[in-house]
């Protein structure tokens, strides 16, 4: 008979083991360890290729696509970077690989955006709402454009990282970063003239 | 990003607010990534599909190399033509032909 609890003596032990060590037993094919890993980090691939998606089981399909690719992958990871980086790096180009292939199949479909429903539940929500119009105008804009196009505004302008960050991301160069950036931008703003949308 | 657009930088700044589809449910979510997992292991073809271009336009010209330095080793020439190969490389095939 045991006079205490082993799950839990297990578990308290587990969360002091840093993050380092649970990446060097994933590396080594331990499924556990890259299970913890990935529920740690998915929230903010979720976060990432919520921009991607169409629906959110496309959106589900492609979170577990790229947790697969991190598995796959493992072995390419140095460990002289930060893990957060190479899972990032991973989960973007992975998104733009999702974009190009889904491409031609996009161009034929209507956006749905899930929580429009939602938020017509609650009509006082006016803030709610006047995100969700911004984002389905964007949306709009986006699926327009090339999916390297798509790639550098969705980091620089929705997710708000920097022209240094993006490029280590899609692995472009900065000035690259920069010329596609003024240039996706730059057709934005015919779009939103040619479709007649008010500021 | 800031760019001083007047019609870009507000819609950015009230869509980035915005998540599109929530927050994942964690329901199933280790069970599904298992699962994903256990077939997760790449087969020959996955392999060799997700080489690039790049690969293989650098291992061309090693297999070129490789096939010339076979066929001079064997045949002590350089086979003419299509025909050539074939009649070349059938010898060394163990067939009756």
């Amino acid at each position: 008979m045991f006079f205490f609890d082993t799950s839990r003596a297990t578990r308290k032990v587990e969360t002091e083991i840093p993050e380092s060590e649970w990446v060097a037993r994933a590396m080594k094919g331990d499924e556990d360890a890259f299970v913890r890993l990935a529920a740690h980090y998915r929230p903010r691939i979720w976060s990432t290729a919520s921009r991607f998606a169409r629906t959110r089981p496309e959106l589900e399909d492609l979170v577990q696509d790229l947790l697969v690719k991190l598995w796959r992958g493992l072995g390419s990871y140095r460990s002289d970077a930060p893990f957060e980086h190479w899972v990032m790096t991973v989960a973007v180009r992975g998104c733009y690989d999702f974009l190009r292939s889904n491409r031609r199949r996009r161009e034929s479909e209507t956006l749905v955006d899930p929580m429009e429903r939602r938020d017509d539940r609650d009509p006082g929500d006016e803030r709610a709402r006047s995100r969700r119009e911004a984002w389905e105008t964007v949306s709009l804009l986006l699926e327009r454009l090339e999916a390297k196009d798509r790639l550098v505004i969705t980091l620089l302008d929705l997710e708000e990282r920097g022209v240094r960050e993006t490029a280590v991301l899609t692995g472009w160069t900065e000035s690259n970063v920069k010329v596609r950036a003024h240039r996706a931008r730059k057709k934005m703003r015919e779009f939103f003239t040619e479709l007649g949308l008010e500021p | 990003m800031n760019t001083n657009d007047p019609i870009l930088d507000p819609l950015f700044a009230e869509a980035r607010l915005h998540q599109p589809f929530g927050e994942p449910s964690s329901f199933g979510f280790e069970t599904r990534l298992r699962a994903a997992l256990a077939v997760a292991t790449p087969g020959f073809t996955e392999i060799f599909a997700s080489l690039s271009w790049r690969f293989a336009a650098a291992s061309f010209p090693i297999a070129l190399a490789a096939f010339v330095f076979l066929a001079m080793r064997h045949q002590h020439i350089l086979p003419d033509g299509v025909g050539g190969i074939v009649t070349q490389w059938a010898g060394l095939l163990p067939l009756p032909i």
